[in-house]
């Protein structure tokens, strides 16, 4: 089967598939980005503290709901579950940064890495000992019949995954372009230095990097958990393929990241659909698309090199 | 009482086994044009890298106003204290940065808008921006481009632009001249001037181009390997045939 001969119905279903892959890519990829813009390192606990916000998320939404309702209430009570994932995430990037990266952000560049997997590792095993190895499922707040839109059927889950990832990352957009904070954040990300120098406290703007990062993560986590399942390792693949979607559209950009994870998501759907590849080798797609992108383009696809001139 | 705005104590940095500083004294008084002209590798930027406390001294220390903002207390085991970068900068200290340091992927009114850091003001940044565009009205042109792109020349003035937006006591001053034509080096000290006469802005130039540097202060530092081995008005060290020699190529 192939592109051209498949029916355009189908065609628009897989679309929305990948790009609901995408979007929960896109928003764990930009964490991933926003970090190394400003602290040129790769957070490789940050798949860990997706992990442990969709858990947050999880635990509370059950312990509001004693789990298994659908309806006015645990909509609202799983709105509450996000925001309350959303800070759990943020607090913890935010408390790794200090104990784990900051003592050596002026080491070699390898020691943060090493520190980050180390965080990683103990994260990972300390989920496991206290909630059980065992995959759990986050219940759908809404009924999740889906919906028949002509020949497509699209679930409401779908729905809200596309729409809330939209917004998020329109909003951090936004952010990032027009506000003084945000301002900052990209001044601090091209030059640490001359940024403290403009008066911008540069480890606020770290903190606040993670902060915002970690928050997104946490959303994809919840995501993921209703999507698929949630247990102590589900950052790790996760992480690595939103690790590769911010490598493919550039990494420490963050359009790019967006892209990228759409990308990763649409590849990923359509790969298997289209070129046949068999859904148990699904995952070769994203680390061959690393492979094709380091190869030919390995500054990412949105990256643009404006040197500075001296 | 003194009026010092700025004074160096037997300020030493060392890198490892490198002694960068090895124990300079310096002081500026308020509205005061001062040089300091050396060589490469003489210890001029780590100077100014100490002032505004992106260097910390190992031993001495910085005064501004007669308060300590870089220094080193025996009372603590001589352990360093430098007030952080951003707190210097809210005292009223600028540092426009050897090479410029614009944010290249920013546009030069962003770049505006980051010296406006610390100020909340929106109609005041605005007002701001606008003296800046009148100081320079290249910038003006280029307000949309990004800083990347734009000329040495209008990077350097863009700089010093930046530096001034936030409306610093004493504005520090590294290399301005550094790979640019003559006729746009004459301009930057031109402006560097009318900065000091006009709003009474102390400056701390450090320049390579010594006679430039010493004909619009009023007094000058020589800094040899981290020593100061001469200060002296500048135009006495204009005259002096030891600098004459050394620096001024004659």
């Amino acid at each position: 089967m192939n592109l051209f001969n498949l029916p355009h119905t189908e065609l628009l279903q897989h679309l929305i598939n990948g790009l609901t892959l995408g979007a929960i890519y896109s928003l764990i990829a930009l964490g991933y980005t926003m970090v190394y813009g400003i602290l040129k390192f790769i957070n490789f606990a940050h798949g860990e503290i997706l992990m442990l916000g969709a858990y947050a998320g999880y635990f509370l939404y059950y312990f509001l709901c004693e789990g298994s309702q659908t309806g006015g209430f645990a909509i609202i009570a799983f709105v509450i579950s996000l925001i309350f994932a959303m800070l759990i995430s943020s607090f913890l990037g935010v408390i790794i940064e200090r104990i784990a990266y900051r003592p050596l952000r002026k080491a070699p560049r390898l020691a943060p890495l090493l520190s980050a997997i180390g965080v990683s590792i103990i994260l990972m095993n300390l989920a496991a000992l206290f909630f059980g190895t065992k995959s759990r499922k986050f219940d759908y707040p809404f009924d999740n019949t889906a919906l028949q839109l002509g020949n497509i059927s699209v679930t409401p889950n779908q729905i809200m995954i596309l729409i809330v990832g939209i917004i998020l990352m329109a909003s951090l957009k936004l952010f990032i372009d027009k506000t003084r904070l945000g301002k900052a954040m990209r001044a601090t990300s091209q030059n640490q230095a001359v940024a403290s120098l403009m008066g911008i406290n540069v480890n606020f703007i770290i903190s606040l990097t993670f902060a915002i990062g970690s928050a997104l993560a946490a959303v994809a986590g919840i995501f993921m958990s209703m999507e698929f399942k949630l247990y102590p390792t589900m950052g790790q693949m996760a992480g690595l393929k939103a690790f590769i979607a911010a490598v493919v559209g550039g990494i420490g950009n963050i359009s790019g990241a967006m892209l990228g994870g759409i990308l990763l998501g649409l590849l990923e759907t359509f790969g298997v659909v289209i070129i046949g590849i068999p859904q148990g080798l699904k995952d070769t797609i994203a680390f061959s698309v690393l492979i094709i992108i380091l190869l030919f383009r390995p500054s990412g696809l949105l990256m643009k090199n404006i040197r500075e001139k001296v | 009482m003194n009026n010092n705005i700025l004074e160096l104590k037997n300020a030493h940095v060392r890198y490892g086994n490198i002694e960068a500083l090895k124990g300079v004294d310096l002081h500026i008084a308020e509205a005061e044009i001062v040089a300091l002209i050396g060589a490469n590798g003489a210890g001029k930027s780590t100077l100014l890298k100490s002032i505004v406390g992106l260097e910390p001294l190992n031993e001495g220390e910085v005064t501004y106003n007669s308060e300590i903002l870089n220094g080193v207390y025996p009372e603590r085991d001589k352990k360093n204290i430098s007030t952080p970068t951003d707190v210097i900068v809210k005292k009223g200290i600028s540092l426009v940065p050897e090479g410029r340091g614009i944010f290249p992927e920013m546009t030069v009114k962003e770049n505006l808008e980051m010296g406006a850091f610390l100020i909340k003001d929106k109609k005041l940044i605005e007002q701001r921006i606008e003296e800046k565009y009148e100081m320079f009205e290249i910038l003006k042109d280029r307000r949309k481009q990004l800083a990347g792109s734009l000329s040495g020349g209008e990077q350097q003035m863009l700089a010093i632009a930046r530096a001034l937006m936030n409306s610093p006591k004493l504005l520090l001053l590294d290399e301005p001249a550094l790979g640019l034509a003559p006729i746009i080096i004459q301009n930057i000290f031109q402006i560097i001037t009318r900065i000091n006469k006009e709003s009474g802005v102390t400056i701390l130039l450090v320049e390579q181009n010594a006679r430039m540097a010493l004909k619009i202060s009023d007094r000058g530092y020589v800094l040899e390997t981290g020593n100061i081995v001469m200060v002296d008005k500048s135009s006495n060290l204009l005259e002096n045939p030891k600098v004459k020699a050394a620096y001024l190529g004659e």
